[in-house]
């Protein structure tokens, strides 16, 4: 039975995530540089948050994607006095309930959780329709997690396990081709624009193991994301270092030569 | 596995200069938090009626009503 990890393989860095996100946003020449994601499990969670214990929490209550904005150094939403690098949430430190959730650190509430919300707001059709909308939102099992570290990637305390990339759509569009450059395939979105960095960016990207294009959400924009040309991408951190390897191996024309020889 | 469980409440404000009282919160809050309220001596008809958090330890934070108000006139923690 795997016993606690050691602290060791918690902080050990395996890549150069400054160097990594110098690149990326030098060659897309993105606004905002790239924000990671790390979720401290709920189990032998105490262990974690020794590890973790020197990264701020805010004063006051705010929503996952405010504190990715935050953190991005777009907005201060913290109530930390200076823009924070990173900033670690605990469930009391949420201001959206469905996003806490979808991220694993409480139930949904019932209202939400039975489609009378959503039936509510977003005038579905029927209760059903709701309801079945909402459980189909990504989302880890309630207490699965006991806190989110998000945080400037080029400062990351610890290999990340997703990060989240924002830009134009011509910026999103000059990641997919490189995307699938290494083993082939097509993209599929898995977006509804509800729960966009939560369930879409982040959640999402765990559970499928693939990258995930999002448009955010009508939250994110109203709480967040004000700039509307805005959209993201949620990738699994281990894909991260080659999709920015292939990103800049993209701009080198192939040669004749590199084909493989029956086609020369 | 601690499972954490939900605790509903929060602290709301609502900006009266800002209310219309067009009665959105009431409508799409599904634990019932707002109601709207007669603004005594008010001679404006459109603006006869204000938003009053009646029960805020109800509230289940799920921000319908900030993305509904159209006038940003609720402010839930502080925040929009």
């Amino acid at each position: 039975m795997a016993g606690p990890l050691l602290k060791e393989q918690l902080v050990s860095v395996k890549h150069d995530w400054k160097d990594l996100s110098g690149k990326l946003v030098e060659k897309l020449e993105l606004k905002h540089e790239p924000v990671g994601v790390y979720l401290v499990p709920s189990v032998h969670s105490e262990r974690y948050e020794k590890f973790f214990e020197s990264i701020s929490r805010p004063s006051g209550k705010l929503t996952y994607c405010q504190a990715v904005e935050t953190v991005r150094g777009s907005t201060n939403y913290s109530g930390l006095s200076n823009f924070p690098d990173a900033l670690r949430l605990e469930a009391e430190d949420f201001l959206c309930s469905a996003g806490a959730a979808n991220l694993g650190l409480y139930d949904l509430p019932d209202a939400i959780k039975n489609g009378e919300r959503d039936f509510l707001l977003r005038r579905f059709y029927s209760i059903e329709a709701s309801m079945v909308t909402r459980d189909k939102i990504p989302h880890f099992e309630p207490g699965s997690v006991s806190s989110v570290v998000v945080f400037k990637l080029s400062k990351a305390p610890v290999d990340p396990h997703i990060i989240l990339i924002f830009g134009l759509p011509a910026q999103i569009l000059s990641l997919e081709g490189p995307y699938v450059m290494r083993n082939g395939g097509r993209i599929q979105a898995d977006l509804l624009g509800t729960c966009g960095l939560c369930a879409e960016m982040t959640v999402s990207p765990i559970l499928n193991r693939r990258m995930n294009i999002s448009t955010l959400c009508g939250g994110a924009r109203a709480h967040a994301f004000k700039d509307p040309t805005e959209m993201g991408v949620g990738i699994p951190a281990q894909e991260f270092p080659n999709l920015v390897e292939d990103l800049l191996n993209r701009q080198n024309i192939p040669k004749r030569q590199d084909l493989p020889k029956e086609l020369q | 596995m601690s499972t954490v469980t939900f605790q509903a409440g929060a602290n709301i404000k609502i900006d009266e200069d800002e209310c219309v009282g067009c009665r959105k919160c009431v409508e799409v809050c599904p634990e019932d938090v707002y109601e709207l309220e007669r603004r005594p001596g008010e001679t404006d008809p459109d603006r006869e009626y204000k938003s009053v958090a009646i029960a805020s330890e109800k509230c289940i934070l799920c921000l319908s009503c900030l993305e509904i108000c159209g006038k940003n006139a609720i402010y839930i923690e502080g925040k929009q």
